[in-house]
């Protein structure tokens, strides 16, 4: 019996290995079930932590839409900052300028008046001022006598020509840097991008409008001169002569309301381009103070404030 | 600037004070005429020019002899504008500072009340010009006008001007 012991059956046999082999398999797939509960957790850290992800996209795509939508209203308050830090550093420039402006135009009167305070001059034009005063009354002279007077008069006259020549050259440049300033031009348009009326928004002081008896002859009062001028002509030539034009107080700066009261014969923008390089290429005062005007169209809505806004 | 007349330039305000209007409407005439010089600055003759150009009338000339007598010098003011208005005849507008030029101070502002109280009755009536606004008298208001010249009658609420 006892070396019969190690004999087992095939079916025995069989039966061990089928007994190790689920033994085997059981931890095999316990093996498998803990790795796949792991992949499972760690899945499961890995989504929330996705979704997680996921959410803050969502929120910061929400914030950014957000943001977007305010970018409208952000580019027009940064547009008004802009213009109105432009209006007052542009009206320092002018009243800076309109010193050295003065300062070029008076060397040249202290020129004119050293000239005419050399006494041979000064009695030439006494002469000439009362021969100028009499002139008419000349035509009652015999004609001999007149011809020699008014010949006499001619010579003076040419004696006289330094002098003229002195007060109608050209005022020098003055040596400080060419530098522009803006010219604000809001429009306001109707279907039919026909704009229906426009306003400018000059940087000269509104006191300059109101106070303009006092002084007069700056820069600021210049500029405001010009434009007005440089409007009318426009108008005229897109064959509206006849508007008002309204000067209003703007933050303590100037605003021209032109109201488009009938049918333009032309474009508006081009037109006033076209006044404004005419002025720059014209106004000695621009010329000497080395200033240039440079027209900006912007849309209405920059200088239309809602009372929520305020 | 020299004292010479030969010499003499006047600057853009002075400008406008001897012709008693505003810069911008001297602007804007001249942005419609002739355009603006290159300098601005202008001469006696060019003043002359511009006075005629810009139709500028004097209706209170320095030695203006008043054809109205009221012993309350406002109400005179205004039967004399009233007679002035009719005699000069605003049947073809007019600029509205040409009725004022020539007064200063406080007849001014009694005239220019009485103007716009004009324009409200409608005796008057306005139109805006680039450079100026214009009146002109409303034809069958005539009557009206000339009721206040001659002190026969005054509309409601005009009396409110002289007795301020």
């Amino acid at each position: 019996m006892k070396g019969n012991r190690q004999v087992r059956s095939a079916v025995a046999r069989g039966l061990e290995e089928t007994h190790r082999w689920r033994i085997n398999q059981e931890e095999s797939f316990e093996r498998k079930e803990r790795e796949l509960e792991q992949r499972s957790i760690d899945l499961q850290k890995r989504l929330e932590l996705l979704q997680q992800e996921l959410e803050t996209v969502r929120n910061s795509y929400d914030q950014a839409q957000q943001e977007r939508s305010t970018l409208g209203v952000q580019e027009i308050t940064r547009k008004r900052q802009l213009l109105f830090s432009g209006l007052q550093s542009e009206n320092a420039l002018l009243q800076e300028r309109t010193a050295e402006y003065n300062r070029i135009e008076d060397t040249q009167n202290n020129n004119l008046q050293n000239m005419l305070s050399i006494p041979e001059i000064a009695k030439k034009v006494d002469e000439y001022e009362a021969f100028l005063e009499k002139e008419e009354a000349l035509s009652q002279l015999p004609e001999s006598y007149r011809k020699a007077i008014l010949a006499h008069h001619d010579i003076v006259r040419q004696d006289l020509d330094p002098i003229f020549d002195a007060m109608n050259s050209p005022l020098p440049r003055s040596e400080l840097s060419l530098t522009a300033i803006t010219l604000p031009i809001f429009t306001e348009s109707v279907p039919g991008d026909k704009v229906k009326d426009f306003v400018m928004i000059l940087p000269v002081r509104f006191e300059r409008y109101t106070h303009w008896t006092d002084g007069g002859n700056s820069l600021e009062d210049l500029l405001l001169f010009r434009v007005n001028g440089l409007i009318a002509s426009a108008l005229k030539k897109l064959g509206m002569p006849k508007t008002v034009i309204m000067e209003e107080d703007f933050e303590g700066y100037v605003l021209l309301d032109i109201s488009i009261v009938s049918e333009l014969s032309g474009d508006l923008k081009l037109a006033l381009q076209e006044e404004v390089r005419r002025m720059n290429k014209q106004a000695s005062e621009l010329q000497v103070a080395q200033l240039l005007v440079e027209p900006v169209f912007l849309g209405s809505d920059l200088i239309e404030y809602d009372e929520e806004e305020e | 600037m020299s004292t010479y007349k030969l010499f003499q330039k006047f600057t853009v305000s002075e400008v406008a004070k001897r012709l008693d209007v505003l810069p911008g409407e001297l602007a804007r005439h001249l942005g419609q005429g002739d355009g603006l010089p290159n300098r601005l600055w202008f001469d006696e003759k060019d003043i002359e020019k511009l006075y005629i150009e810009m139709g500028l009338r004097t209706w209170w000339p320095s030695d203006t002899r008043f054809f109205v007598q009221d012993d309350n010098p406002k109400r005179q003011l205004i039967r004399e504008l009233s007679h002035r208005i009719l005699k000069n005849g605003l049947v073809q507008p007019q600029r509205y500072d040409n009725l004022l030029r020539g007064v200063g101070g406080e007849e001014k502002i009694v005239l220019r009340s009485y103007l716009n109280f004009l324009l409200k009755s409608s005796i008057l009536t306005s139109q805006s010009n680039i450079s100026s606004l214009e009146l002109q008298l409303e034809l069958d208001k005539k009557q009206v006008l000339d009721d206040i010249a001659k002190g026969v009658r005054y509309p409601t609420g005009l009396e409110s001007i002289w007795s301020e």
